[in-house]
C-alpha cells in the first residue's frame, strides 16, 4: 500500500468515498460500496461524477492516472473493512477487460496486506481461491476471520 | 474497409437504463444486474463461509 493515492472524502458512514482524479483533466470520482440482496455482501462501484451529481456511464476517462485511482480504491477498501469487518466486497467490471484491470491494479495494492484478506475469484458461477494469473468473472474480498 | 462509429463503441453497460443517470441509479442498476443476471447462479452462502 505504498503507491501514491488521492486524498478522499469519506461519506455516508464510509459506504461512499469521493476524490478528484487529476491528470489531463480534473474528474470527480466516486467509490461506493453498494448493499445487495445478500446480507453483508456489498458491490463495489467506481464511477465519474459530473458537476450536477450525475455520471456518464459510458465515460472512459483516460486521465493518465489509472494506477493512482486503483490505489485510492484499495485505500477506501481498508477504511470500509475497518467499519464493516464482517462484510464481503464484490468486484465486477462492466466489461471483462475492466474486471481484469481491477484484478491487476487493486490486488497489486492489496498484495502486501494479503495476510489480512481472503480473496476469492468467481468463474462460471463457482468461487475458488484467487490465483494471480487466472481470469475471473468477478471477485469477492473479505477480512480473514 | 468497414468503419466503426463512436456510437457503436460506446455500447450501454448491461443493466443500465440510459446514458446519463445519477450515480445512485447507476450503482443500483449495476448491482441489480450483477446479482440478478450476471452472477445469478452463484451460491453466496458458500462463498461467505470463507
Amino acid at each position: 500500500m505504498d503507491k501514491p493515492f488521492y486524498e478522499f472524502e469519506i461519506l455516508e458512514n464510509a459506504l461512499r468515498f469521493e476524490f478528484l482524479s487529476i491528470g489531463d483533466k480534473i474528474i470527480p470520482k466516486v467509490v461506493a460500496y453498494y448493499s445487495t440482496s445478500v446480507e453483508n455482501l456489498y458491490n463495489l462501484v467506481l464511477g465519474d461524477l459530473s458537476e450536477n451529481g450525475e455520471l456518464d456511464v459510458h465515460s472512459i476517462s483516460n486521465n493518465g492516472d489509472r494506477d493512482k485511482i486503483l490505489a485510492t480504491v484499495a485505500h477506501t477498501m481498508l477504511i470500509f473493512f475497518n467499519n464493516n469487518p464482517d462484510a464481503f466486497v464484490l468486484f465486477y467490471g462492466s466489461t471483462p477487460s475492466r474486471t481484469r484491470l481491477y484484478q491487476i491494479g487493486i490486488f497489486k495494492e492489496l498484495e502486501k496486506a494479503t495476510k489480512r484478506f481472503t480473496i476469492q475469484g468467481i468463474r462460471d458461477s463457482k468461487a475458488e481461491p484467487f490465483e494471480k494469473d487466472t481470469n475471473y468473472d468477478a471477485f469477492v474480498i473479505s477480512l480473514k476471520k | 474497409m468497414n468503419s466503426i462509429s463512436v456510437k457503436e463503441i460506446k455500447k450501454p453497460i448491461k443493466g443500465t437504463k440510459s446514458k446519463i443517470q445519477s450515480f445512485d441509479e447507476f450503482a443500483k442498476a449495476k448491482t441489480d444486474y450483477v446479482m440478478n443476471v450476471a452472477l445469478k447462479s452463484v451460491d453466496w452462502s458458500e462463498i461467505m463461509k470463507h
